[in-house]
């Protein structure tokens, strides 16, 4: 056997020299490489059901809807790593005003200006958190961030017995993406959809609040009045570093193509990690990518059941969605020339500024419904919505 | 049988003797140890750029931190209570049950390799070399690695991360139990061995002749008369000077 003249010439003629020593050897060698091969198996077959287990029970589901689309979903929950609030949200956040020294100008917020308050919520501390259980005047809102799918939205609801939603972290994930829980019923609700899974609230879907993804520089200017989050959250964290990787400059997970988790569908007509602003709209999905919309500053498409318009927003680095004015017709934009940020419509001559506001012309002072459209990376939408409409 | 006697009265002395004799370096690879784990699991922060949020107080207790001192994060993996923070780009997190476990398969590690070593040096044939039993520092380093599967592709790639995400809740254990057999293993090797600083005898060969066999006669006897005594054993053992006589 191989191995045996190997082992005389480590040990020496004298170390072989018993019978009794060459078998244990032999057989412990044999149980090693027995031992070895086991482990590798159960890593392989772990490795292979974790990454790939999730193709296998794609369910003929393209969008959410029906008791059917729910459960393929719940039957794709996977464990992220950490416990049920192992990453916990913040209850009782604290905001500080703006101030020299706070932030680096090219580190990434996330804005919102809502019910007359003007707040940033720093990625640094989200990345510890990923949920916000905020209050603003008009009642809680909560502002939720998932790393894995660079997506940040807000949300707010009611449970039935007519208590507002406030939200956890479950440590599991669907298509690679946050799943929360409500801790009024324990319904579980994926960031994403939302809209409930599993649990008493399941089939219902919660308010969305669209935020800003921008940087703290460009944030600031457009916004000097701004509170921002607190980095005494009630817990220690590293805030300042992100485990993730680095969106200054771009690294880790947000610049590599690797998917770690199981995804329901994929496509690689993009590239997985390609930031697009995505909305869902009287059951359309629309996805936009952020680099077109940057180059081009406005998209348009033609949903089912109205038009969607995608507008760039040069200041805040950052794009909206629109729906046409009730009773309008669609709209018809075009970039400004000369003039970023301002679009003017084509029908009627009016001129509407990023935030879906007319500035001049016969519609002054309108202001379109926006959508609850925000970024997310292209594999997790699409995972999610496979039926989605891409623009251009 | 014979080793009967030599074992039950000092069955822990050998494994008491290894640790004495390298407590030196059990110390020093238990806080190794610590210090590996508590990195992996996120407790030992260092970080290049600090330019963030003004300056962080240099230590800081978790508001309301009694009610935090079981509250897991991850699978054996707890809420820290205090942070330090000694310079700009070093971070500490205090979490005593994190610490607690760190110690503890920091300890076996230790204790493993003590043993080994101890076996290593005084084993006259190669077989009893081993050091198996360090095998379970692994599961106990990529328990803290599990807790966050980004860091882990960047270290083993997306496959490697997913299966062991999926192994999360084995890792520690895992490492306890391989630790606390390779421990128990050395342990039994050297008591077996019999008292401290006794090597154990090789296994020899019978050489007496078939008719010195068939006549009785003992192996001394027959040593006695053709001039071997069987190299190490007959200076050595039992009686002898102990190892490295010959």
């Amino acid at each position: 056997m191989l191995w045996r003249p190997l082992r005389e010439r480590a040990c020496g003629k004298a170390g072989m020299e018993s019978d009794r020593a060459r078998r244990v050897t032999r057989r412990g060698f044999l149980m090693t490489a027995g031992g070895v091969a086991a482990a590798g198996s159960v890593a392989y077959v772990v490795g292979r059901g974790v990454t790939y287990s999730g193709s296998a029970r794609v369910a003929a589901r393209s969008a959410p809807g029906g008791s059917a689309g729910l459960n393929a979903y719940a039957a794709n929950v996977v464990p992220g790593g950490p416990g049920r609030d192992g990453i916990p949200a913040i209850d009782r956040p604290r905001f500080t005003p703006a101030r020299p020294g706070l932030l680096a100008d090219d580190d990434v917020v996330f804005g919102l200006v809502h019910a007359g308050q003007t707040r940033a919520y720093p990625q640094l501390i989200l990345v510890w958190h990923e949920i916000v259980n905020d209050r603003f005047p008009d009642g809680p809102l909560s502002v939720t961030y998932c790393p894995l799918a660079g997506s940040v939205v807000g949300y707010r609801g009611r449970a039935p017995g007519g208590r507002p939603y406030t939200f956890g972290t479950t440590g599991e994930l669907v298509n690679s993406s946050l799943l929360m829980y409500d801790r009024q019923t324990g319904s579980t609700w994926p960031q994403i959809l939302g809209e409930a899974i599993t649990g008493p609230a399941r089939g219902t879907s919660l308010e969305a609040v669209p935020l800003e993804w921008t940087t703290w520089g460009r944030w600031r200017s457009v916004h000097p009045d701004t509170a921002v989050l607190s980095t005494e959250t009630g817990y220690l964290r590293p805030y300042g570093t992100d485990p993730y990787g680095s969106y200054r400059p771009l690294s880790g997970y947000y610049s590599d193509s690797d998917i770690i988790f199981p995804v329901m569908a994929r496509n690689d007509s993009f590239p997985a990690k390609e930031v697009f602003i995505a909305v869902s709209h009287r059951q359309a999905y629309v996805a936009a990518r952020k680099q077109s919309l940057r180059d081009r500053g406005v998209l348009t498409a033609g949903a089912a059941g109205g038009s969607v318009t995608f507008l760039y927003d040069p200041a805040l680095d950052d794009g909206g969605a629109f729906a046409p004015r009730a009773g309008a017709g669609p709209l018809r934009l075009a970039a400004l020339a000369g003039r970023p940020g301002l679009y003017r419509d084509a029908a009627s001559g009016s001129v509407w500024d990023a935030s879906g506001t007319a500035v001049s012309g016969p519609h002054r002072g309108a202001v379109l419904a926006r959508l609850p459209a925000f970024n997310v990376l292209w594999f997790v939408w699409y995972a999610f919505f496979p039926g989605t409409a891409v623009l251009p | 049988m014979t080793t009967g006697p030599r074992l039950a009265p000092r069955r822990y002395a050998g494994i008491i003797e290894a640790l004495r004799r390298h407590r030196l370096l059990t110390t020093v690879v238990t806080v190794l140890y610590l210090v590996a784990y508590l990195w992996s699991i996120g407790d030992i922060v260092v970080a290049t750029d600090r330019s963030r949020f003004g300056a962080l107080p240099w230590i800081q207790v978790a508001a309301d931190w009694p009610a935090k001192l079981l509250r897991q994060t991850a699978p054996f993996s707890y809420e820290p209570l205090v942070a330090v923070r000694p310079t700009g780009h070093l971070q500490l997190f205090l979490a005593p049950v994190n610490v607690a476990l760190g110690l503890l398969l920091g300890g076996l590690v230790g204790a493993n390799l003590a043993a080994a070593i101890h076996l290593h040096r005084t084993t006259t044939t190669c077989r009893r070399r081993s050091f198996a039993g360090l095998l379970g520092a692994l599961p106990g380093l990529l328990t803290g690695f599990a807790c966050c599967a980004p860091a882990l592709t960047f270290l083993l790639g997306a496959q490697i991360a997913a299966a062991l995400i999926g192994l999360r809740d084995w890792l520690f254990p895992l490492a306890l139990a391989i630790l606390l057999v390779g421990f128990a293993w050395s342990a039994g090797r050297l008591a077996r061995r019999g008292p401290p600083g006794r090597p154990e005898p090789p296994p020899q060969a019978d050489r007496r002749t078939t008719l010195e066999i068939a006549e009785g006669r003992n192996d001394e006897t027959s040593a006695a008369r053709t001039g071997y005594a069987g190299g190490r054993l007959r200076a050595g053992w039992p009686g002898g000077a102990g190892p490295g006589t010959v």
